[in-house]
């Protein structure tokens, strides 16, 4: 990890977590979105972004973090290396620029069911805030199980 | 080099690029028809621009090479050479050669080239028939206004031929004669003359003299003749002559100034090149305007004051137009891509050894750029294979009592909505037996397997399928024809063939005519919205009680008129449930498929033109989905596959299950 990485810090309910800066496009506030049929319970559908339709996912439900939507409830626009993904959070906190002294192993939890996403931990103001590899987190996942879906389909 | 330089050199490379596509079709017409004087002239026109352009802007080497090619041209066109097979083949080479000096010169303008073993060639050529010293350039150009006086130079032969040196005089003369000529028929080549002579007029121009502002001033009435509403060039053309008869030195100033300006006027003569991803930034934005403003409107309905609800009409109607051409620009005519099968034709036949005509129909027709790109090399197997496969040689033609040349036509039409390309030639026609006997062989038909000849047609799509009994290098070897098939399927488009043994075959192929826009049904399923392609809607009804028979093997039918159809509810396909009651539903009839079948919609919505809008990698395997697009509320909807979506009914919920309940008609 490069010094004086910056990092967009956001909540899903009560926890806090991270993701590199420079993987975001932008932060807007939740728009309508089109459910797709026969989809996993977190995807919560398809987005009109500017002329763009891009797919939003439920991080929350996806770490299965009970939370309302709020006034503040945001979707943060992930640029993956050529298509956009959008993914809802409660609420985005702060920019923190890190370096790689600040960042710590995660403690191993052999029951995380969550604990792959997880590259690392750093602390805020008595505050723990988790490191996210956020592609790990959504999309290899999602891809695979959208394919077991239309397989067991065709 | 100084950018307006590298500028008009990159303005050149462009233009003539175009020129040599042009002149490759005049060549190819040229042999069908050896007597056609305006062919030879337009061919004449081509070669000279080139040369004088490529010298104008400094590249040497392709100024010599142009000189040579375009003395030997005229040697043609006076009727001095015969333009034979090996005269035009010699012709072709060179142009294709002069193609990649111009590729060559685009990636590097420093680019040199050896042509001397072409041109020497060419030297063979003319002298085998004609062993006189070629003429010079400028001698040529004057016996071809002496030669053709009846031709579009009719006007004043007598000023060209005074003036001898490339001069401003000269420009004003051939302006006047330009004009003259821009009244016949003849579309873009006299701009591209036009614009070759100002590069040259306007270079010396400078040289001579421009410290006066009077020179740029000259230089710009010049530039205005070249718009195609050049009413100004009677008065333009003494202008010029008045700047070059005042006695002035050359600032580098004005004459990069004059440079620019005539650069200018090319682009606004020429079409632009634009970058796709640009244009479909521009689509993007415009669909967002046009939701927005019907978003306006809604809100304009409230308000009292009457200028805003005519400001927000007026606008919708400037929306889509402006929609309505943003649309449009992806839109390109078929011509180029037809005009290089016919040299694709030629190529092939004379390396076989066949004698073949090449006819073209419906060149103008538009097709969305992507699609025509991507036809390309479908087309060009097929027409190989025609060639190749389909004409037979010159004796057996003549002991079937056909004409020993062979035909072969490409024309492309409208149909119902879409694109259809068709590839036919007079040949030997497809021989089921023969095609089946092989497919047996080859191990990709069961021997005994009962087919219809259109399916036996078929197996040539077969991978590893080759009906020659020896492989040629022209078509291949058998590995092209379900490539073939798969391309034009990913274009969500069709082949058939047609073909009829010892008269020949045609393979017709339907495409969409865009991608990137269909007409879509928006139809209503339990709050969803969801897009209908159009064209997969048969006919839509309201299914009375009866008409509506449930069995628990079958599932749901439909009794339609003499047919009894499935008939599933949308939301089988998504396990979602509707409250409607079926009587108040919408039947779709799909009949695009092998077997028709109805599904059953909550409420139409209306028809729209919508803009296809591809859906992330994570989203591309859905079954029964082929896209999502943005509907006028703003907000995305999907874009239904029908065809995917029955197969899904069919393996996921089995035969039987095509919807487990009844749908209130009558009991089995």
């Amino acid at each position: 990890m490069i010094d004086n990485s910056r990092f967009l810090c956001f909540n899903l309910g009560k926890e806090e977590y991270s993701i590199p800066l420079l993987s975001i496009k932008e932060v807007i506030g939740l728009p309508e979105v089109t459910p797709i049929p026969q989809s996993p319970p977190h995807f919560m559908g398809i987005m009109n972004l500017r002329g763009q339709v891009i797919s939003v996912m439920d991080l929350r439900q996806k770490l299965s973090i009970k939370s309302p939507n709020t006034e503040e409830t945001s979707v943060i626009i992930l640029d993956l290396g050529g298509y956009n993904l959008g993914v809802v959070v409660d609420k985005v906190n702060s920019v923190q620029m890190l370096n790689t002294e600040d960042i710590t192993e995660k403690p191993i939890v052999e029951t995380n069911k969550a604990h792959d996403y997880i590259v690392g931990v750093f602390r805020k103001e008595d505050k723990l805030i988790l490191l996210l590899d956020i592609a790990k987190a959504l999309s290899v996942e999602d891809r695979t199980t959208l394919q077991k879906n239309n397989k067991k389909a065709a | 080099m100084e950018d307006f330089e590298k500028e008009l050199k990159l303005e050149f490379l462009a233009e003539a690029g175009q020129s040599l596509a042009d002149t490759e079709q005049c060549f190819l017409s040229l042999e069908n028809d050896p007597t056609n004087a305006d062919n030879l002239n337009k061919i004449f026109r081509l070669a000279h621009n080139l040369k004088g352009s490529s010298k104008a802007v400094g590249f040497d080497q392709m100024g010599a090479f142009t000189h040579e090619f375009e003395t030997f041209i005229l040697k043609i066109k006076n009727g001095e050479l015969n333009p034979s097979a090996p005269v035009i083949s010699l012709l072709l080479r060179c142009n294709d050669y002069l193609i990649r000096m111009v590729q060559d010169l685009k990636d590097n303008l420093d680019a040199t080239f050896d042509s001397s073993e072409l041109l020497r060639e060419i030297v063979d050529m003319k002298e085998g028939k004609l062993p006189e010293e070629p003429a010079v350039a400028q001698a040529a150009f004057e016996e071809e206004v002496a030669h053709e006086p009846a031709a579009e130079f009719s006007a004043e032969p007598t000023v060209e031929v005074a003036s001898v040196e490339h001069s401003a005089s000269e420009t004003s003369a051939d302006l006047a004669q330009e004009d003259v000529a821009a009244s016949a028929p003849i579309e873009i080549e006299p701009n591209l003359e036009l614009i070759a002579e100002l590069e040259q007029a306007l270079g010396q121009l400078a040289q001579a003299n421009a410290q006066q502002p009077s020179a740029s001033s000259a230089a710009a009435a010049v530039a205005d003749v070249t718009s195609p509403s050049a009413t100004s060039s009677v008065t333009a053309a003494p202008a010029v002559q008045a700047a070059s008869s005042a006695p002035i030195a050359p600032p580098a100033g004005a004459s990069s100034a004059a440079g620019a300006s005539a650069a200018k006027t090319a682009q606004v003569d020429e079409s632009i090149r634009i970058s796709l991803s640009k244009l479909e930034n521009l689509l993007n934005y415009v669909g967002e305007m046009v939701i927005l403003q019907s978003v306006m409107r809604e809100q304009a309905l409230r308000t009292d004051s009457l200028l805003l609800k005519k400001t927000v009409q007026q606008l919708g109607k400037v929306g889509k137009e402006i929609q309505d051409i943003s649309m449009s620009l992806r839109m390109i005519p078929v011509k180029p891509t037809f005009q290089k099968m016919q040299r694709i034709v030629r190529d092939t036949a004379q390396a076989l050894k066949k004698d073949v005509a090449m006819t073209l129909v419906g060149e103008d027709t538009e097709l969305d750029k992507t699609v025509l790109e991507k036809i390309n090399d479908p087309l060009v197997h097929l027409i190989r294979n025609s060639v190749d496969h389909g004409v037979e040689s010159a004796d057996i033609r003549l002991s079937r009592g056909k004409p020993a040349k062979g035909q072969v036509s490409l024309s492309a039409f409208h149909q119902s909505g879409k694109l259809v390309i068709e590839v036919k030639d007079d040949g030997g026609g497809l021989d089921p037996e023969k095609l089946k006997k092989k497919a047996i062989e080859k191990g990709i038909l069961k021997p005994g397997t009962p087919l219809t000849d259109r399916e036996a047609y078929n197996l040539i799509f077969a991978p590893g399928f080759s009906t020659k009994e020896q492989v040629t290098d022209v078509s291949g070897r058998g590995v092209g024809m379900d490539v073939v098939r798969t391309n034009i399927q990913e274009l969500s488009g069709e082949i058939e063939i047609f073909s009829e043994l010892g008269k020949g075959t045609k393979f017709q192929i339907s495409l969409p005519l865009t991608l990137a826009i269909i007409d879509g049904m928006i139809v209503t399923f339990a709050n969803e919205k969801f897009v209908m392609p159009l064209n997969q809607v048969h006919e839509t009804l309201r299914p009375t009680a009866n008409q509506i028979y449930f069995n628990q093997g079958l599932g749901n039918v439909l009794m339609l008129r003499e047919e009894n159809i499935p008939l599933f509810r949308l939301g089988d396909f998504f396990s979602k449930q509707s409250k409607m009651q079926t009587p108040d539903m919408i039947a779709l009839v799909i009949r695009t498929g092998p077997n028709p079948f109805a599904i059953l919609v909550d409420d139409i919505l209306g028809q729209y033109q919508v803009v296809v809008k591809q859906l992330g990698p994570e989203l591309q395997n859905l079954k029964g989905i082929s896209g999502s697009t943005i509907l006028g509320d703003g907000k995305p909807s999907l874009i239904l596959e029908p065809q995917d979506l029955i197969k899904r009914t069919k393996s996921n919920l089995g035969p039987a299950a095509g919807a487990n309940t009844s749908l209130g008609g009558k009991a089995a």
